[in-house]
């Protein structure tokens, strides 16, 4: 069975649902816990409720089922995504506990910009019902926005998102995230100028950072970072791939077909370095060499997400065999694997140990990603939100991974 | 926060967490450490386990004397953190100089467990990325950064030779 047919996929969302639930914590605020394993960092010490990206997929998801079925109880979830953030919202607008694998910390990127984009996902879809409780969010994503985003990261001088405050550094896949909270923002306050005051500025920076040589097989990526004048030129296709939603939206806001060219070069470069399983490396550099692990199942959601929206523009970019890897990456529990091949990651393989292990955790932040890209996909009327919750497979690792 | 330091505190709230609930006991120390333990949701507790975040000798003394705790956890500089700081570009100062084992003795407590943070190891596999980084190398750098952050727990071998250390002393029986 194709993972991309339709009654698999409803049993991957149900799965995916039910297992958020059985994830959700309450404390310091209540919201979504569990650990985290991630490229460099894990954090399997801190199992509070992080307000970090995990709520962009969370809420977008759950209002993608209310959408397709009208049913109310989908975007009480997405309500209750909502009421998280604010919960755990800072006077000075950011959240506690958003530095996601770096968890214990709060000014985590791109998470608090993500946070913004949920609630101001949430808002839109509360004001097309006409409940005025959508304002809140509003407010809250504005207080974020205007408080941690612009207040601290933005340089007003140079017109760039910085990676931290007080630091030089650009990181496209977080500033696109902070495009789409710019874009999302100015299409509810039809405040056209948030547009072309902070949006077209992060999408000229990430233009700039992307590789355009035709016959290059790097062509279309994007390099990860900058350091003041110095590029990193290492090119994940997870975070090249977040980059093409902010790109394509932006084309719609301002007309500017440059950035529409710049995500359908990523797109081809994603669907490009993509295997033949679906999966994706982890991260090419320039002369041909690459890491290929640990290669990411639930967060390859992204993947999904950024070639289905290009294939609008190119129908040969085909996000079928990457959901198809996310489907297989699916348990009983209901989570998806976070990834397959942390085993790998060490040069010398003997000194692996059980860092493998890593490969079946169950990671909300990541999960979040499938949620999204295949809740569109699924029939809500077959998920049975209200079933039965049990307690999400306990994950042991030994040792500490910073 | 450096790593070792933040390895240290992970190490220590999964050390002390249990099925019951929350890890607990009463920290004293560094203002900042001690503040970065609480946000892991620790939970104070007089009567659990002293956790000495790089508190002073007589500090710790004065605390066990005064309260007696069955276990105390003591976070202090390995013998070579001096050394290795400014290579490893530290601006962090050093932490104060733990209480001897011979007045862990007079106290009535006896060494439990002890863990190194960032050991030989973990420095290796450092410095191999910078090396490789400069060769124009950065797959096989970020492989061995990977290394790094995947061997900040030293082995038995490397532990004395830790840049940090994690000792947890029980009150021996009477």
């Amino acid at each position: 069975v194709s993972g991309a047919d339709g009654g698999t996929l409803t049993q991957v969302v149900a799965g995916l649902d039910r297992w958020f639930d059985a994830s959700r914590v309450d404390w310091p605020t209540p919201g979504y816990g569990g650990p985290v394993v991630h490229w460099w960092n894990h954090g399997l010490a801190f199992r509070g409720s992080g307000l970090d990206w995990r709520y962009e997929g969370i809420v977008d998801g759950y209002l993608a089922l209310w959408r397709r079925s009208g049913d109310e109880g989908w975007l009480a979830k997405a309500v209750r995504a909502g009421d998280d953030l604010i919960a755990g919202q800072f006077p000075c607008g950011s959240f506690s506990n958003s530095r996601f694998e770096l968890n214990p910390g709060a000014g985590g990127t791109p998470h608090e910009a993500a946070c913004v984009v949920a609630l101001l996902l949430l808002a839109a879809a509360l004001r097309e019902t006409g409940r005025a409780d959508g304002e809140r969010y509003l407010a809250a994503a504005e207080a974020a926005f205007h408080g941690f985003l612009v207040g601290r990261l933005w340089n007003p001088v140079t017109r760039t998102l910085r990676d931290a405050p007080g630091t030089d550094s650009f990181v496209p896949n977080k500033a696109a995230t902070f495009c789409e909270a710019v874009l999302a923002l100015a299409a509810l306050t039809r405040d056209d100028g948030l547009v072309a005051r902070f949006a077209a500025p992060t999408g000229d920076r990430i233009l700039a950072m992307q590789k355009r040589h035709p016959n290059d097989p790097l062509d279309g990526a994007i390099a990860q970072n900058r350091f003041g004048d110095r590029v990193v030129e290492s090119f994940f296709p997870l975070y090249v791939a977040r980059c093409v939603p902010a790109l394509l939206k932006l084309t719609e806001a301002t007309g500017e077909d440059r950035y529409r060219a710049g995500a359908l070069a990523a797109a081809r470069f994603v669907a490009r370095v993509r295997e033949a399983d679906g999966g994706l490396p982890q991260v090419l550099y320039p002369r041909g060499r690459r890491n290929r692990n640990p290669r990411w199942i639930a967060g390859a959601g992204d993947v999904v997400r950024a070639l289905t929206l290009a294939r609008a523009y190119d129908p040969d970019l085909d996000p079928r065999p990457t959901m198809d890897w996310i489907v297989r990456g699916a348990r009983p529990d209901g989570r998806i694997a976070a990834a397959e091949g942390f085993g790998k990651v060490l040069p010398l393989p003997w000194l692996a140990g059980r860092a493998g292990a890593a490969d079946e955790a169950g990671v909300v932040g990541w999960c979040d990603k499938a949620f999204r890209a295949l809740a569109p996909l699924a029939d809500p009327s077959l998920v049975d939100r209200c079933g039965k919750v049990e307690p999400p497979t306990t994950f042991e690792m030994q040792g500490i991974v910073r | 926060m450096p790593l070792p330091l933040r390895a240290a505190l992970d190490l220590l709230v999964l050390r002390s967490s249990n099925r019951n609930g929350p890890p607990r006991g009463r920290a004293a120390g560094d203002d900042r450490l001690v503040a970065a333990l609480r946000d892991y949701g620790w939970v104070d507790d007089a009567g659990g386990p002293l956790i000495a975040l790089g508190a002073p000798a007589e500090e710790i003394e004065r605390q066990v004397v005064a309260t007696a705790p069955p276990l105390a956890i003591v976070l202090a500089d390995g013998r070579l953190a001096g050394l290795a700081r400014p290579l490893l570009a530290d601006r962090n100062g050093a932490m104060p100089p733990p209480v001897r084992l011979s007045a862990w003795d007079k106290l009535g407590y006896e060494p439990a467990w002890v863990a190194g943070l960032f050991g030989p190891g973990a420095v290796g596999w450092a410095l191999a990325d910078r090396v490789l980084r400069k060769l124009g190398r950065p797959d096989l750098a970020d492989r061995c950064r990977l290394g790094m952050l995947r061997s900040l727990v030293a082995s038995r071998a490397g532990r004395a030779l830790s840049l940090a250390t994690l000792v947890a002393y029980r009150r021996a029986a009477s």
